[in-house]
């Protein structure tokens, strides 16, 4: 029975993998037709179909990412006038940023904490996605193990982080219990409200954005080439070194990436958990808060900027686009 | 501006012919820029607006909604939004801006979304002064509430109460610039004062100080608020009254080497870890005490009611150096049409009103015209003289608040869930009373304005240098 059940679960892997006709169709899934040569004959609209399926994303990422980005861009060189903006163009907000400790110093600090965040949720999501991927074989099971990971991201993102208070807190959870086993006899204040319970939160919220491109990496793999790999005499560990983890490494540049722009950007974590953690959204708001939008964009143009340059870098590494798309 | 000639501003009879013919010279003029060809149209198109300005009384307004943008939900009680629909049909909706971020996100719309928006005099200037504008003026006649025998003297007469610096500035952070006691820019809907809030259960004494919330018996649990612009003001205070700072020509407004000695101060106390959080919004403001994690915090007076409210014993004390003084002001949106101007002032009238006040004053906060006789008609009569004018409950405290030493009780009033008595009564010498007493022993005691300052960018660029510490 059990073999049956492996040689199915092959099958519909491989059906994946090679997408073929019959097994990856279904109802209004029709194949294609087929012209005398057995070749597509797409209408003309078929011709252009590709480019207008492209049309609403483009359109939307034109309009609510390009624009907003080149107002931003455009700001930065504007001057501050001490109750609003004027279009003098002037180098002095890059000047401020670049050359003034205090920025330097919140760059780099918002840099190590993202990587870190990075490093933390790639050693907790792998495993997690690994699990779903390939040892999960009860479609429900893995439906229901997918969705505990998906629940908390229905609840309000605020709601979520004030329901740190009674967990992480002085009076909360984890102190009482571990006082209650006797590893405390005074509840630790410093565990909340603090960097690490920023980062710990952090950890939380984003570790999905890492396991999610891993799974989808990992869920394509080929189950017979780890099969091989055990027949050709490779140890477990061999395996997942030259096998699954070069295959995965695409998710896991995209799930790297997901989770070191969302942490760079993420300014509440750190306002309502981080206690006196300094980051560089915190003083981006700050400063567009008074109005000081040139300052805000300044440091916010660097930011992408370095951000970009990391996710390009990270991509040309893994030569990400050959990997997905081949 | 003094009250009598704020007195002859706010008569209608003298305002209406300025203000017709202004309607009429404007409407005249949009005529006028339109080439010859289209007269006809536009006297067809114009004709209804020049003959609803000049032959008609404006019409009471039948109704319709108001869209509120502000930074607190305090504004827009359900006890209020009931109290509009029913007496004047309108729909009150508001929506929430973080209170760090108020000035951005006013300006930024551009005066889209909501017909008017509250802010308060920390981000009055770069709102009211806004290129293109966000807000337009409106007239005192729109309010006719505002009267000088309504109003607490701090409105009325500005500079009787907190001097010639601070007066002038409160009234620039109201009025339309260069209009001041003719047209409003953002009249104010509710004010109070701010100070230091602490959790009787772990703080067994009053505290009297800003710099209290240095003290290290306290360290790592105070709270401050994570917007500098209004906490280093604070701190500034302290330091002057305790000679380690040279008195600023204006506190609310402090120099760049002012900001210095203040953050110089603050810094080694945020190196040390006196400070557990900062906080930026109300509800986190409010769980840091409630949860135990902050023992005392410079949070707002209505905090302290909901810290009470969870059960937290939480007093709002008097800082021997000054509180801080704060006016919400309430704008109309550039973007909001003549012919909706009638509602939008029916609706701001009645921010004068008793309604408003009794829901303001249930937060501990007040209104401009709580001295006005609709006013004190809207309370019953032990709770107005609790909460404006400093006098006890006639029940006395173990019996509201029954089996708690009467430090603590009275740290857990909450004038929400007493009974208040509608008859003349005696209060009792164990009753309640309102934290820092009555409106004018507050009032004599403001310290500092929140207004906008000129070195806003510096208070920042400080601030983030001194948390890095």
């Amino acid at each position: 029975m059990q073999n049956v059940s492996d040689e199915a679960f092959l099958k519909s892997r491989l059906a994946v993998r090679n997408n073929k006709g019959s097994e990856a169709t279904g109802p209004g899934l029709e194949p294609e037709e087929t012209g005398k040569s057995g070749k597509r004959t797409p209408g003309k609209l078929g011709e252009y179909a590709h480019i207008l399926m492209l049309v609403p994303v483009l359109a939307w990422v034109f309009l609510f990412l390009f624009v907003p980005l080149v107002i931003v861009l455009i700001n930065s060189f504007y001057t501050y006038t001490g109750i609003g903006v004027t279009p003098e163009i002037t180098l002095s907000n890059y000047a401020t940023v670049l050359f003034t400790r205090q920025y330097l110093n919140l760059i780099a600090y918002t840099l190590r904490t993202s990587a870190l965040i990075v490093l933390v949720t790639l050693i907790i999501g792998f495993p997690a996605a690994y699990y779903l991927a390939l040892k999960v074989r009860d479609e429900n099971k893995r439906f229901l193990l997918i969705l505990v990971l998906i629940i908390p991201f229905w609840i309000d993102f605020t709601t979520k982080l004030m329901s740190w208070f009674p967990i992480l807190g002085t009076n909360g959870a984890v102190n009482y219990y571990l006082q209650a086993i006797g590893v405390i006899q005074q509840p630790l204040t410093s565990i909340f409200l603090s960097e690490q319970s920023a980062i710990f939160v952090m950890i939380q919220t984003y570790v999905l954005f890492m396991i999610a491109p891993i799974l989808l990496s990992l869920a394509t793999i080929d189950v017979n080439l780890t099969k091989a790999a055990e027949t050709l005499g490779a140890s477990a560990f061999q395996t997942f070194r030259h096998v699954i983890l070069p295959l995965a490494r695409p998710g896991i540049i995209i799930g790297s990436a997901f989770v070191f722009v969302s942490t760079m950007g993420d300014f509440v974590t750190p306002r309502v958990i981080g206690g006196r953690m300094q980051t560089a959204g915190l003083v981006i708001a700050q400063q567009a808060g008074i109005l000081n939008w040139p300052l805000a964009s300044a440091l916010s143009v660097i930011l992408i900027a370095i951000t970009l340059v990391i996710v390009i870098v990270m991509f040309r590494i893994v030569k990400i686009a050959r990997m997905v798309f081949e | 501006m003094g009250a009598e000639s704020q007195e002859e501003a706010s008569d209608p009879a003298r305002q209406q012919p300025d203000e017709e013919r202004i309607t009429r010279r404007a409407a005249i003029g949009r005529i006028g820029k339109i080439g010859v060809g289209v007269v006809a149209a536009a006297a067809i198109a114009g004709g209804g607006y020049y003959a609803y300005t000049t032959t008609q009384a404006p019409q009471a307004p039948t109704g319709g909604s108001i869209k509120m943008f502000s930074y607190s939900p305090l504004y827009a009680p359900d006890g209020y939004a009931s109290y509009l629909k029913s007496t004047f049909n309108i729909d009150l909706t508001s929506q929430l801006g973080s209170a760090a971020t108020l000035g951005d996100q006013i300006v930024s719309g551009g005066g889209s979304g909501w017909d008017t928006a509250i802010f308060w005099g920390a981000f009055g200037k770069p709102i009211i002064n806004a290129s293109p504008a966000v807000l337009q003026p409106y007239d005192l006649s729109a309010v006719p509430k505002w009267t000088s025998a309504n109003l607490d003297p701090l409105f009325s007469n500005p500079q009787s109460v907190i001097g010639d610096v601070m007066g002038p500035q409160l009234q620039r952070d109201m009025w339309w610039p260069g209009k001041i006691g003719q047209s409003f820019a953002a009249m104010p809907p509710m004010y109070g004062v701010d100070s230091v809030a602490q959790n009787a259960q772990h703080i067994d004494h009053l505290l009297n100080s800003w710099g209290d919330l240095m003290d290290r018996q306290w360290k790592g649990r105070i709270a401050i608020q994570d917007i500098p612009t209004v906490a280093l003001n604070n701190f500034a205070l302290y330091l002057v009254k305790s000679n380690q700072m040279t008195a600023p020509s204006q506190i609310d407004n402090l120099q760049k080497p002012e900001i210095d000695t203040v953050t110089n101060y603050l810094t080694p106390n945020i190196a040390a870890g006196q400070v557990k959080a900062f906080w930026a919004d109300y509800g986190t403001s409010v769980n840091l005490i409630t949860s135990g994690e902050v023992w005392a915090a410079d949070i707002w007076n209505a905090a302290v009611f909901s810290a009470r409210a969870a059960g937290t014993p939480t007093y709002y004390v008097v800082t021997r150096e000054g509180v801080d003084l704060w006016v919400g002001g309430e704008g109309v949106s550039a973007k909001v049409p003549s012919s909706k101007l009638p509602l939008v002032n029916e609706y701001l009238n009645s921010r004068l009103g008793g309604t408003w006040a009794y829901q303001a004053g249930l937060e501990a906060y007040q209104t401009p015209a709580w001295p006005s006789d609709e006013v004190k008609a809207a309370f019953p009569v032990e709770f107005y003289n609790w909460n404006f004018l400093g006098q006890a409950t006639y029940q006395p405290i173990d019996s509201i608040v029954p089996g708690q030493p009467a430090y603590i009780a009275n740290a857990l009033f909450q004038p929400t869930q007493y009974k208040w008595s509608s008859a003349s009564g005696t209060p009792s010498s164990n009753g309640n009373l309102k934290d820092r007493g009555s409106i004018k022993n507050i009032e004599s005691n403001i310290g500092t304005l929140e207004t906008w300052e000129d070195n806003a960018s510096y208070y920042i660029s400080s601030w983030t240098t001194m948390k890095q510490a």
